[in-house]
């Protein structure tokens, strides 16, 4: 049962009051006596007991008009069965739930954090899970169908209204970054490699600067007027070996393979849909990702893209060429062993892909030719002002990339679409009621009542 | 206290002027002539044989034709007769207007006995007036009778022990009480018949007091004592105490007559006069 006004039932510690008073109304009435003489004879002849005397029923009734008062006042309403709460969770199904959070993938520590919810969770609630890569769309969807729409992704810039979204930011060099990042103690886990775009407006900073592997970080600042754009990278599986060029300058690190384990980032679709779930960086007049692999085959060429090849101009090519990449210039396509190296994604998105194959037995070569592909292609499109960090791994200072709604701490509250409410029978009426009848008698007997 | 003597109950008195008198009536001595110079009433006592110096008109000449001795009559004075006035005024009789009634009648009986020539006192436990005579005396018995201090338990007997002793007359003592304690009532009556007293007991005793309160319970205080009694009045109760109360005035009437006492009651709703009329009925008829 439920209460509206709980307050009301306050009232009935006038009940007590009621029957204290008829108590002392019933008090034997005291009579001086001239002399307590003949009664003690009486007494001592008949010692009547105290008899139990019957309830007054004024009493009675006066006490039964204030609880069945004090009762309606309150509001009281008696509770159905309460309807099942339809929960569904959506899990992300993008590759940046691959991330890792210390020692754990996200995806682990989401689950955890997702079971934490559940148990929470009213009786009777019915949880359904889905696993889908457009979240927004599928969010979307759902919601009207789920009393509760919980969305377990860590992909930054989540914008799933009226949902519990449930994500964890993966620690180290990229967070916020919709892509698997590497380990902070070790930003070459997975052989990331990072590479920023600077321009000429924008605050000064520092970046963090690591040559090779194992090479020293070193806090750089960027120069006046630069600012630093972000980056992407897609990550690799753990490799066995590094190869590992500790030149300055060349530090392009260069992930040993496994021969008997292929990259995931083989995988084109893989590959593709981590690009297409890159955030936006409207700021970055170029985005140049790089990556350790070449998963895209010459089949892209069919792809909608800009040729590179302005930007492969000036680039020398004699190294690459000679170990057997082909130039095909009318589609602006660098590749090697059908494999594209190098392919201008958008209009302001470049991508390099590194081979990860032990035919090349120069990687420094190859290095060099990515790293002049970049010097030129930043050269071209901001002037002699750029300055160019080079290759080197950066961690990215705080609020670089945009991670609303995935890392704050989840306060407790699940955000119902409509709170379902059980069925409720009032019984206000009723008991008013039955308060009028006990008062109609009531006052019947007052009136009736012999002086 | 309030005693209403007025004029109108004073003329409601002398109606009872010679019953009291012939209640309070004694013998005395003495001529007729100079006997009825003190103001009091003569009565023919008796013939004594004539002796030289003896009043010529107390010869009674019938007895001398007859005898053919001269003898004269003998004449007595009435003895001047004392009221007693003996209250209770314990704590008991401060309920239902006992106390009042008591004084109002303890009242009435001292003026009719001033008015009839008698010497009139009163004594209560607290202390005790000092004899008077004329009805001019009358405000000094009212106020010594407001004076006797009321409360606490009753105590006749040594209201008897305070009251100023009689001179030469019949004593005639009213004990006003409402002799709830039987023994200090028997001892009180003994003590006034030893002093040649013709003992007249009033009982007080209001309605109210011999019936059952009214309701299922009842908590009664002790008016002397301060005790507190607390009594379901069932019907078995009520019935057990209609009973003892008639069996106590009875038991009191008893006690009273046993020792030589008339005996009346008193209730004090009713009249005043005719309670003193009832007081002294009887007494002194042929």
């Amino acid at each position: 049962m439920t209460f509206e006004h709980v307050e009301a039932l306050w009232a009935l510690i006038g009940l007590p009051v009621l029957w204290l008073l008829a108590r002392l109304r019933r008090r034997p009435r005291a009579h001086r006596w001239p002399s307590l003489l003949v009664w003690h004879k009486v007494l001592a002849q008949h010692d009547p007991a105290p008899r139990k005397r019957a309830p007054d029923p004024l009493l009675l009734m006066e006490s039964a008009a204030l609880l069945l008062l004090a009762l309606a006042a309150s509001g009281p309403a008696l509770e159905g069965e309460r309807p099942e709460l339809r929960v569904v969770v959506v899990w992300d199904a993008g590759p940046h739930m691959e991330a890792r959070r210390g020692e754990e993938a996200v995806r682990h520590v989401t689950a955890r954090e997702i079971e934490r919810i559940r148990a929470s969770l009213p009786a009777h609630s019915w949880v359904e899970f889905e696993e889908r890569g457009d979240l927004a769309a599928a969010a979307a969807g759902l919601r009207a169908q789920a009393d509760l729409l919980i969305v377990a992704s860590n992909r930054p810039g989540l914008d799933v209204s009226g949902a519990l979204v449930v994500g964890f930011a993966p620690t180290g060099t990229n967070t916020g970054i919709d892509a698997a990042a590497a380990t902070g103690d070790d930003p070459f886990g997975g052989g990331m490699d990072m590479w920023f775009v600077v321009r000429t407006d924008g605050p000064a900073r520092e970046v963090e600067v690591q040559y090779g592997l194992e090479g020293d970080r070193e806090t750089v600042p960027v120069g006046a007027g630069i600012t630093v754009a972000g980056d992407q990278s897609v990550r690799l599986t753990e490799p066995d070996n590094y190869y590992g060029d500790d030149r300055v300058g060349f530090s392009l690190l260069v992930p040993g393979i496994r021969s008997d384990v292929e990259s995931p980032l083989m995988d084109a679709a893989l590959f593709w849909a981590g690009l297409a779930a890159r955030p936006a960086n409207e700021d970055a007049d170029l985005v140049i990702v790089t990556t350790g692999g070449s998963p895209a085959d010459e089949t892209v060429l069919g792809r909608d893209c800009v040729a590179a090849g302005p930007e492969l101009e000036g680039v020398i090519l004699e190294d690459c060429v000679w170990r057997g990449a082909r130039w095909m210039e009318g589609e602006g396509l660098l590749t090697w062993k059908g494999k594209a190296l190098i392919r201008r994604l958008d209009d302001r998105t470049l991508w390099i892909g590194l081979p990860l194959d032990r035919d090349w037995d120069d990687h420094a070569t190859l290095a060099v030719f990515f790293d002049n592909v970049k010097r030129e292609t930043l050269r071209r499109m901001a002037g002699p002002d750029v300055q160019v960090l080079g290759n080197s791994v950066v961690t990215p200072t705080p609020g670089f990339v945009r991670t609303a709604g995935v890392d704050r701490p989840w306060d407790g509250t699940l955000p119902l679409a409509a709170t379902p409410k059980p069925s409720v029978t009032p019984l206000t009426g009723g008991l008013a009621l039955l308060a009028a009848a006990v008062l109609a008698f009531y006052l019947r007997a007052i009136v009736r009542a012999e002086p | 206290m309030s005693l209403i003597f007025d004029d109108t109950f004073r003329r409601r008195l002398e109606v009872l002027k010679r019953i009291v008198a012939r209640a309070l009536a004694g013998r005395g001595g003495g001529g007729r002539a100079a006997l009825k110079e003190r103001g009091g009433r003569v009565e023919f006592a008796g013939h004594r044989a004539y002796t030289p110096g003896d009043d010529v008109a107390a010869v009674d000449w019938h007895a001398y034709a007859r005898l053919e001795t001269l003898v004269v009559k003998e004449f007595e004075a009435p003895r001047e007769g004392h009221l007693l006035l003996v209250l209770d005024r314990s704590g008991s009789m401060g309920s239902f207007g006992k106390d009042q009634a008591a004084l109002r009648l303890a009242a009435a009986l001292g003026w009719l006995g001033l008015a009839t020539g008698a010497r009139v006192a009163a004594a209560a436990r607290g202390g005790a007036t000092r004899w008077c005579a004329g009805v001019e005396r009358f405000r000094e018995i009212m106020d010594g009778l407001e004076r006797l201090p009321p409360g606490g338990a009753a105590d006749l007997p040594s209201a008897v022990e305070r009251a100023p002793r009689p001179g030469t007359g019949p004593l005639t003592a009213v004990v006003l009480s409402d002799f709830y304690e039987a023994e200090p009532a028997a001892r009180a009556l003994a003590a006034l018949r030893r002093r040649s007293a013709a003992v007249h007991g009033v009982h007080v005793l209001a309605p109210a007091e011999m019936r059952v309160p009214a309701g299922a319970a009842a908590r009664l205080v002790d008016a002397e004592t301060r005790e507190t009694l607390q009594v379901e009045l069932t019907d078995e109760i009520r019935g057990a105490f209609r009973a003892a109360a008639e069996a106590f005035a009875e038991e009191r009437k008893t006690l009273a007559v046993r020792h030589g006492a008339r005996w009346t009651t008193l209730d004090p709703a009713e009249d005043l006069v005719a309670a003193v009329e009832r007081v002294f009925a009887g007494v002194g008829k042929a």
